[in-house]
């Protein structure tokens, strides 16, 4: 699985699940938790879509903006999981 | 050189805004301006020579600690305190250097549990002194009590640790010292945050102490001008002001943040934003999101997803729902240790719970619900075009149900609570108008701030692009509208200007909060451990309050009528070698003979704390003072026999007229005095009240029956608050003064012994209104001499008269005018005492 499969998979969860037709307009480096996209409770729901989607495992203290804020970082770090 | 010169203008900025802090005293009682003109000060100069202000911040730390704790300008004169200085620095460079090198993360742990233990240690070792460093162990707590919780937590995941100086810079942020209640700024988000002093932090910096020093204002407003005591309640609008405007003072805790973070900022660490406009949320997650973003960060990382990764196999929405639950407990917990840092109590209380408990349920639920209601709706419906009036009906319903639940919070008791609730029963067509109106105002405000965040990104571009400029045209408009209207009020009319703008440009304390003190409501910390209450001060100073300590240590209850009583052989000494003592006869006065000489004329003294000379050192109080000058200027004759004079002070602190006519009966009396000095003051219906009020909750046997069929007849129980009692004593309150007065009298009269009244009016704020009816009438009744001091204090500026700005009894000034007026009196009036005075 490519990066950019990653970040299209992420993109329509959460056009899908969080934004939900509102008008945002979702770039990869859209900020998603600084930006007040992303609440700490639909983090948490996005972080259990990762797991199921891509097979991996987080750990709390990954839940982090540095890992969650953008498309762009999610898709590096569900790779470096993976 | 251009970009330089505008960016100090940023400076020309602050240096105004410290004029208004230092012209509005705000928070002078933890030395803002001290530590925001050190802050300003360096920044400036770092700014200037283009010195990198991180490297140079240890600097202002140790100014600020010099400036705080070494350096001390009393009456002109500057006084060190070197050890203090050395004490704290000493304490603040072994936990950097426990918490900083590069050690094992186990030993940190280790090195900074058996730090917090010796700490706690010093702050429950409470001697019998009133000790200068009794405040170190409140610097280091505020300093240390979450950052190193946070920085422990961090440094088991950070991919690459962080400089030596940005962990002490972290550590050491000293708007600390003037904020003990300080935000939990985040390690991570702090190390990651620096800039420098640039135009962002210089911008940034400005707005948020521009944005705080407002809410303060506001704060202030509210806290004189729309709270009023609990026994100005009557109906239903006068509840729902009530408990909206306790919840709004709020606002003190906010704006003290963001000067904070402003200060932060303004050292260069560009730390994120605090408070997101909490008033103008749309439901009960979103408060919580909104409220002090720090602190829910903090629960959030160190606990709530640590939780709920542990039971997430249970289903993400019981997961999430416990998780909330146990966050919250957590919450209540951590406000309670960080009161035992702050002020070394630990007040865990059943209105706490139903407080943290509540609004956890609201913002479980609320959360639940909306996620829920996502899942269902696929796609989502568009917005309907007036949904802002929805969202700020909603904030209203917010709003509404946070005052009550913080009017809770913040009450003395669950009791009492209730019975304020209740008189929302007496409802009728005005207060029904009276609260539809708030509600439309609040509705318009945040339906126009909804209606902006709605639309800022489109229709209002242009104002999104300027709110910078606007907020400081706003900001500079309403410092405009206050110097305007104290010009104004000040020509129109100086009564309006005394009780409507100096309380609001100045620290003071509001009616109810004066009351209170005056009848020693807060003596025994009961309750000032509320965030917003301009009555929570520091103790750092505990010397500021020297009647609270006096209280605590030199008299003892004595569970009957009088409450309680001095401690016979106490000495207290406080800084500056003063000394309070009390002699092996319970008197707060030299040793006397029982036995009264032949050559001696005796009077003695009944009175309170006033008479008791707190704050001031043995000797230095005014009666001591009469009693030399009479002795030492005079001499005094009675029927052309020389006599001695004796003065024996028999008051005690806290006492009441009540306590005052039963120390004469059982003490005074056996000590034969020629003449008593019953020393009268003001607001004695509210005295007797909170004197009744502290018989019957203390449970303490009333011996005298006709006080004990009064509290029988009028049904009071240890239920009531002062304002519930108040209204079921009624005019019984003065009878219960009157009745003192009259065993006092009756005893004089019996034993031939001259009784003479002297009226001593309180320092007070000149908001108090004073009436001295009642001691005009007693004196008649009761056929009393008076010599009246009321105009010892003319001319004279309050703040100038009392020990500090929480302890409002007189200083040395004020005892020396005291006693010079009270020495003239008696010359004047020697006929009262039947001694021929001349002056030798």
């Amino acid at each position: 699985m490519t990066i950019e499969n990653i970040k299209e998979e992420v993109k329509n969860y959460i056009k899908e699940t969080i934004v939900q037709g509102d008008s945002v307009e979702l770039l990869d480096e859209t900020p998603l938790i600084s930006g007040g996209i992303v609440d700490s409770i639909s983090t948490l729901k996005m972080v259990d879509f990762l797991e199921v989607k891509f097979g991996i495992e987080f750990q709390p203290h990954e839940v982090d903006r540095e890992n969650l804020d953008t498309i762009d970082l999610i898709a590096k770090f569900v790779l470096s999981k993976k | 050189m251009t970009k330089k010169l505008l960016d100090s203008l940023f400076y020309v900025l602050f240096l105004f805004i410290g004029y208004f802090i230092w012209k509005f005293q705000v928070e002078k009682s933890f030395n803002l301006l001290t530590i925001y003109t050190l802050t300003v000060g360096f920044s400036f100069i770092c700014f200037l020579f283009n010195i990198e202000i991180k490297k140079a911040l240890p600097i202002l730390f140790l100014s600020g600690l010099f400036m705080m704790y070494c350096f001390e300008l009393k009456d002109g004169v500057i006084h060190y305190h070197y050890r203090q200085f050395f004490i704290l620095l000493a304490i603040y460079a072994s936990l950097l250097c426990t918490l900083i090198p590069r050690y094992p993360l186990l030993y940190k742990k280790i090195a900074a549990v058996v730090w917090m233990i010796l700490i706690a240690g010093i702050y429950l070792l409470k001697g019998n002194e009133i000790s200068t460093y009794r405040y170190i162990p409140y610097v280091i707590g505020s300093f240390f009590m979450f950052r190193t919780v946070s920085y422990l937590h961090e440094l088991k995941f950070i991919k690459k640790e962080a400089s030596v100086l940005d962990n002490i810079n972290y550590f050491l942020l000293v708007p600390n010292f003037s904020l003990p209640l300080f935000p939990i700024v985040d390690y991570k988000s702090f190390i990651t945050s620096y800039e420098g002093v640039n135009t962002n932090t210089l911008k940034r910096a400005s707005l948020f102490v521009c944005r705080g020093f407002f809410q303060l204002i506001l704060y202030r407003i509210i806290y004189h001008d729309i709270i009023f005591p609990i026994s100005e309640i009557h109906t239903t609008s006068d509840v729902f002001i009530y408990v909206l405007s306790n919840f709004l003072t709020i606002l003190r805790v906010i704006g003290a943040f963001h000067i904070a973070i402003g200060l932060v900022v303004l050292t260069g660490y560009n730390i994120p934003d605090l408070f997101n406009n909490i008033f103008f949320s749309t439901g009960f997650s979103n408060l919580w999101r909104r409220t002090n973003m720090y602190w829910k960060n903090f629960i959030i990382k160190i606990f709530y997803y640590p939780i709920y990764f542990k039971i997430k196999r249970i289903g993400i929405y019981s997961a999430l729902f416990i998780a909330t639950f146990i966050c919250f407990f957590i919450t209540w917990f951590l406000h309670t240790y960080q009161w035992f840092w702050i002020k070394s109590s630990f007040p865990i209380e059943l209105k706490d719970a139903i407080f943290w408990g509540s609004f956890c349920l609201l913002v479980a639920i609320n959360t639940l619900l909306q996620q829920k209601d996502l899942d269902r709706s696929t796609p989502k419906k568009a917005s309907p075009p007036y949904d802002f009036i929805q969202q700020a009906f909603y904030g209203l319903i917010v709003l509404v149900v946070m005052s009550v639940l913080w009017s809770i919070w913040t009450s003395d008791s669950l009791y009492n609570w209730w019975s304020v609730m209740t008189l929302a029963q007496n409802i009728n067509l005005h207060a029904i108008a009276k609260c539809l109106y708030i509600g439309v105002f609040y509705l318009c405000i945040a339906s126009a701030y909804h209606f902006y965040q709605k639309h800022k990104e489109k229709k209002l571009l242009f104002i999104k692009k300027n709110m910078t400029v606007i907020s400081y045209v706003g900001f500079i408009a309403f410092i405009g509208g206050i110097f305007l209207s104290m010009v104004i009020a000040r020509h129109l009319n100086n009564m309006y200007f005394g009780l409507r703008i100096i309380p609001i440009v100045s620290e003071r304390l509001n009616k109810a909060d004066m009351m209170n003190i005056d009848n020693g409501y807060y003596t025994n910390l009961i309750s000032t451990n509320n965030y917003c209450s301009q009555v929570w001060t520091n103790d750092y100073d505990i010397n500021k309050n020297p009647t609270q300590y006096i209280n605590m240590h030199a008299t003892r209850p004595t569970y009957d009528i009088l409450l309680a009583e001095n401690i016979p052989n106490t000495v207290l000494k406080f800084k500056d070698n003063m000394t309070y003592s009390i002699n092996s006869d319970g008197q707060h006065d030299k040793t006397y003979a029982k036995v009264k000489p032949d050559s001696c004329y005796r009077i003695v003294l009944l009175g309170g704390s006033y008479e008791c000379g707190n704050g001031v050192s043995d000797g230095e109080d005014f009666l001591s003072k009469v009693e030399t000058a009479l002795n030492q200027q005079y001499v005094a004759r009675i029927n052309g026999e020389v006599k001695h004079i004796e003065l024996i002070n028999f008051s005690v602190n806290g006492y009441m007229l009540m306590q005052r006519f039963y120390q004469y009966q059982d003490k005074a009396r056996a000590w034969h005095p020629d003449a008593v000095f019953l020393f009268l003051h003001t607001d004695y219906r509210q005295r007797i009240t909170n004197y009744v009020s502290r018989l019957v909750y203390g449970e303490n046997k009333i011996n005298d029956p006709y006080l004990r069929d009064l509290i029988a007849k009028k049904q009071i129980t240890k239920h009531d608050d002062n304002d519930a009692l108040l209204k079921k004593l009624g005019d019984d309150a003065d009878s219960i003064n009157t009745y003192a007065i009259h065993g006092i009298s009756a005893m004089t009269h019996q034993d031939n012994t001259r009784l003479i009244a002297v009226f001593l009016p309180a320092v007070k704020d000149i908001v108090m209104a004073r009436d001295t009816n009642f001691n005009n009438y007693v004196c008649q009744r009761f056929d009393m001499k008076l010599l009246s001091l009321a105009d010892v204090f003319y001319s004279q500026k309050n703040k100038d008269l009392s020990l500090s700005d929480v302890d409002f009894h007189p200083n040395k000034k004020a005892n020396d005018l005291i006693a010079k007026k009270l020495l003239d009196n008696i010359i004047l009036h020697q006929d009262y005492l039947n001694i021929q005075f001349t002056k030798k």
